[in-house]
């Protein structure tokens, strides 16, 4: 099968050049085939694959066979957040997102391995093994989303759902050659969507395309009455509004890069690359200083775990979920026991960092004083965007890491340094591919966007994907 | 009372459970029920990924709440999470407010052996409830039938200074829920929860000694008792220079003690922070203006009073429930007699419906049918004591006093020419004794009156009955 | 800050994790490490600046009180891991 973009499988499906069936077995081969050494599908959608002869391919996304992130509930399916203490949970309803997904028309194809509980940027805590990457198995995909970065850049299936919580879309996006959008928070609804950090995730899409993601976003964005936290805005039109005519756009940069020693010259070189595109398309370039860029982790890391803290206090192996074996003496050791054999080491870390963080006496002097810096910050980007339409700057400061290299934990959680501002400000954000390195590693770039402003930033991205055609780039073997 | 050289210092924290259908932030029933688990969802379980949504019924209510009691609304509403964990605590947090609760301030107006009262309010905030834990030795079990139902928490500044006075604070509370229609106030389902903070201080000191938390307490009568317990242990505990512990007591009403509630094991931390999941309620000011308030207890016994002139005591029992002065209020606008009506309102109905364990709502006697009978009575038609007679007929038949007035053949006997055929008939059928009364011995009276109404089954007027044999008696003499 | 032992014992009697010997001493470095490292916002003033909870605090939509009884409340009591009849089991919590 030649066509491996999203839309051109819906066109394709649509005009009946090709049935959703072929579709279906295609991928289906392709997972037979990849799936073990790349470790980015953990189960399919056994059920639904039974129905396939009946199933309807109408709508936006009319048949497109998807990778949905376990991190998303799928009812009937298992969902595990690729955690133990999830292992044998069967969602007994399906998150917003895979809902409207269905009603567009997509064919949820399986669930998707990632970091535990999101917690990660390279998918080695997932506790069904880490998920290597298409362009090099030795290379990790990225997380938190690895299977679902991987699977679509191996060609596992035609787009997948992914979260993004710090910068776990477009970290593996980087990584795999892929678009990935986080978008405006409260954008899309959460409901469903297991939750790390609530007043940071947001649901987006990993896809081939610009065109790809605008199709899955207008799938599933709009106002959704089970969860408060989404904007009242009607459903999305990107897809229809997309346009690579940028001339006159006002795009910002930082120019802090080139001091950093620890950034890829080839990081360096790939966002020089960019600027001279968007300037010879008629972007107005203007530079600016990346406001708070040194304290962008802290606050993340630091709020991030104190709503991991308490959104993870609901697993306690009472309702649902992993129930310890040993016989506890008392209350403390039941919850004790089901709570450390459940989750993994990083889970457990980043549970006492917040508990830590919100705890009588450490409260003002980390939380809230993360809370009041997260403030500054917001302020400082709507400020950029006074004057600017987007704004350009790296997604991380290196190609995927190898699986074995062992860097400490301060070294990893610095990897999403560039990423965590989109979140902290709530600001959409996506990665596009736009350099492949020396070593054949995939290079992404970064644009963020005004709130609710996701257009101008596909707008950009699609003017950079119709230059630098990099979505046509295959990793070997797939 | 005497507390010796000490003052008790006691504060209120009562729990009220709004009766909405739903729950706070699910859609799941919010009934008082005994089966297990059937009010249950993905949201109030506490299932990955859901997310909470308010009910605007309970919100407006708890408005509605704050604006009866004076308290001061703020225009932002900021939800925290308290986190604990319990088995019947879902998602290891109850949702709640913390240091910006909806409502600051307020005050609770009551009257205690003819004095009004004033007890100021610290806060009122809303909140979810947990769910049931059952201790069955082996195991616990646990309901979730509770959890995320819509609680209002409404906390008395330490004002109170005496068990009953606590009593009789915590009753027009309720009363005054129970006047909104937001709360049914009933202590013993548990939709009214009231615990009772307490400590001693030396008469004259404003420092505060150390408090107890008393928990547990299911009727108002036991609030008093409870406090009053906890008191005098207090006190012996101070005069026998023994510590006071900040601890949380259970009172058990069978043994009329509070008891150690055994402390959880280590360090309680609520790390409370603002509810990430909820975004801060604003809203416009012109919402709490539009909430209309009923006539709260205080404005209605005081219009009682100037309208219908009725005693305290009576005005008392009348406002007691907004349900049964409203029933009062029904039959007297058919009768004009406030005065009568409130005897038989205070009187017969309320030792009825106390034999029966029937609330005002479940009485089986319309207002209008009360009224109608009143009116019998006014009108001489039957007697005060036929009356007290058919009312238990309607109560028990549910006709109208109409229908048994007929049935039974009730009709009083008042009719001047009819009575006097009857006295006429008596005297002619014992001669000797009409003979004995003009002699003098009138104490016979009774005998002539106890005749005619054995005759009429008692149906006579009485009063005219008398005054017409009395005339007919004397008149020949 | 100082974090010790008896401090991560507090935490995670907190979080209700139970930690081996090893993983603590594992777990106090990660803590005194990473912490360190975030207390870099020490340094920026923040004095008067109100704490950002949420990026976007959209109008409140509030739910009508209307009961929807779950569809699925068989699937959720089948979840426990241990129940008695409908109701959902715990060791003795006494
Ligand atoms: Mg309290
Ligand atoms: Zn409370």
């Amino acid at each position: 099968m030649d066509l491996f973009t999203l839309s051109d499988i819906v066109k394709a499906i649509r005009k009946k050049e090709v049935s959703f069936k072929e579709v279906v077995n295609f991928y289906l081969k392709q997972i037979d085939k990849h799936n073990p050494s790349l470790n980015a599908f953990l189960r399919l959608n056994e059920k639904g694959l039974k129905k396939i002869d009946t199933f309807k391919p109408q709508g936006l996304l009319g048949g497109v066979p998807l990778g949905i992130k376990d991190m998303f509930c799928t009812k009937g399916l298992k969902t595990t957040a690729a955690s133990k203490m999830l292992g044998d949970y069967v969602p007994p309803y399906s998150a917003t997102v895979i809902e409207r997904l269905e009603q567009a028309g997509a064919f949820i194809l399986g669930k998707c391995n990632n970091d535990e509980f999101a917690m990660g940027s390279a998918g080695k805590n997932s506790h069904y093994g880490v998920t290597k990457n298409p362009w090099d198995l030795s290379c990790v995909a990225g997380g938190s989303s690895s299977g679902s970065a991987s699977a679509v850049a191996a060609h596992l299936c035609a787009g997948a759902l992914g979260t993004d919580t710090g910068g776990s879309i477009r970290l593996p996006a980087h990584y795999c050659n892929l678009v990935g959008i986080k978008p405006t928070y409260g954008r899309i609804s959460r409901y469903g969507m297991i939750s790390y950090a609530s007043s940071l995730d947001q649901a987006g899409p990993l896809t081939h395309t610009v065109e790809d993601g605008a199709l899955i976003l207008d799938a599933i964005t709009g106002y959704d009455p089970k969860d408060s936290t989404t904007a009242d805005l009607a459903p999305t039109q990107f897809h229809k509004q997309l346009n690579s005519q940028v001339k006159g756009m006002k795009v910002a940069y930082f120019n802090v890069f080139q001091e950093n020693e620890d950034i890829h010259p080839e990081i360096l070189e790939s966002q020089e690359k960019v600027l001279k595109v968007l300037k010879e398309r008629g972007c107005e370039l203007i530079e600016k200083k990346w406001p708070f860029l040194d304290y962008g982790a802290s606050v993340y890391y630091l709020i991030s775990t104190s709503e991991a803290s308490s959104n993870l206090s609901r697993y306690d192996g009472v309702r649902y979920g992993f129930r310890s074996k040993k016989s506890p003496k008392d209350l403390k050791d039941f919850y004790g026991f089901n709570r450390s054999e459940g989750f993994g080491l990083e889970v457990k870390r980043r549970i006492l960092m917040g508990t830590f963080c919100l705890s009588t006496g450490y409260y003002e002097e980390y939380f809230h004083k993360a809370c009041q810096v997260r403030y500054l910050i917001q302020q400082e980007f709507m400020e950029i965007f006074k004057t600017c339409d987007a704004i350009l700057c790296p997604v991380s400061t290196n190609t995927a890491p190898k699986v074995k290299e062992d860097v400490n934990i301060l070294k990893n959680y610095l990897n999403d340094q560039f990423t965590v501002f989109a979140n902290l400000t709530g600001l959409p954000a996506l990665s596009l591919p736009v350099h492949l390195s020396k070593q054949n590693l995939p290079i992404g770039a970064q644009l963020i966007a005004p709130a609710f402003k996701e257009q101008n930033i596909l707008n950009i991205a699609k003017s950079l994907e119709e230059e630098l055609q990099l979505y046509k780039e295959k990793p070997d073997g797939f | 009372m005497d507390f010796k050289d000490w003052e008790p210092v006691i504060g209120l924290e009562i729990h009220a459970q709004l009766k909405t259908n739903s729950k706070m932030f699910s859609s799941d029933g919010a009934q008082f029920n005994e089966g297990e688990n059937n009010q249950i969802s993905s949201v109030s379980l506490g299932h990955p990924g859901t997310l909470p949504v308010l009910n605007k019924q309970a919100f407006y209510w708890a408005l509605k709440t704050a604006k009866a009691f004076n308290g001061v609304v703020k225009n932002k509403n900021v939800f925290s999470r308290k986190h604990y964990f319990y088995p019947d605590l879902p998602k290891g947090y109850q949702v709640s407010q913390y240091d910006k609760p909806f409502c600051d301030g307020g005050k609770v107006e009551y009257y205690l052996e003819d004095k009004l009262h004033t007890v100021f309010l610290e806060r009122i905030h809303m909140e979810e409830d947990a769910g049931r834990s059952l201790h069955k030795g082996t195991s616990t079990l646990v309901n979730f039938n509770r959890a995320g139902v819509p609680l209002l928490e409404i906390v008395t500044k330490p004002d109170i200074r005496d068990s009953k006075s606590a009593a009789a604070c915590a009753k027009a509370i309720r009363k005054t829920l129970r006047y909104l229609e937001v709360c049914d106030g009933n202590l013993e389902e548990g939709s009214l929860r009231c615990d009772c903070n307490v400590s001693l201080r030396k008469k004259g000191s404003t420092k505060l000694g150390t408090k107890v938390e008393i928990k547990n307490i299911n009727s108002f009568r036991f609030i008093e008792k409870a406090l009053s317990y906890e008191i005098d242990r207090q006190i012996q505990c101070l005069e026998a220079d023994k510590m006071i512990y900040q601890e949380t007591r259970l009172y058990d009403s069978t043994k009329n003690q509070t008891q150690t509630m055994r402390s959880k094991e280590g360090a309680s931390d609520y790390r409370y922070f603002p509810e990430p999941d909820l975004p801060v309620v604003t809203f416009e000011k012109s919402i709490l203006e539009n909430l209309k308030l009923p006539e709260l207890p205080l404005e209605k016994a005081r219009r009682f009073k100037t309208e219908y002139e009725l005693q305290d005591k009576v005005i008392d029992l009348l406002v007691e429930d907004k349900n049964l002065a409203d029933y009062f209020e029904q039959i007297v606008f058919k009768t004009k007699s406030p005065q009568i009506v409130s005897h038989w309102v205070v009187g017969e109905l309320q030792a009825l419906l106390k034999e029966t364990h029937c609330s005002i709502e479940q009485c089986p006697i319309s207002a209008n049918h009360f009224a109608e009978l009143i009116s019998f009575v006014n009108q001489g038609t039957i007697s005060n004591k036929m009356a007290k007679e058919i009312f238990i007929l309607m109560w028990k038949s549910k006709k109208t006093p109409q229908e048994i007035i007929e049935e039974k053949n009730f009709k009083q006997i008042s009719d001047d020419s009819a009575l006097e055929k009857l006295i006429d008939e008596l005297l002619s059928k014992y001669p000797k004794q009409l003979e004995d009364y003009r002699g003098g011995r009138t104490k016979i009276f009774g005998f002539f009156v106890g005749q005619i109404m054995k005759e009429t089954k008692g149906q006579a007027h009485p009063e005219k009955l008398s005054s017409l044999l009395k005339k007919k008696l004397d008149a020949t003499n | 800050m100082k974090i010790e032992n008896k401090l991560l014992d507090n935490i995670a009697l907190l979080a209700a994790l139970h930690l081996s010997e090893a993983e603590k001493e594992q777990l106090l470095d990660y803590l005194k490490k990473t912490l360190s490292y975030f207390q870099n916002i020490k340094k920026i003033d923040t004095k008067n600046v109100p704490p950002l909870i949420s990026p976007f605090n959209p109008t409140l939509k509030l739910r009508e009180d209307k009961v929807i009884d779950s569809p699925e409340k068989q699937d959720l009591l089948d979840q426990a891991p241990e129940r008695q009849g409908n109701l959902f089991k715990v060791p003795p919590v006494i």
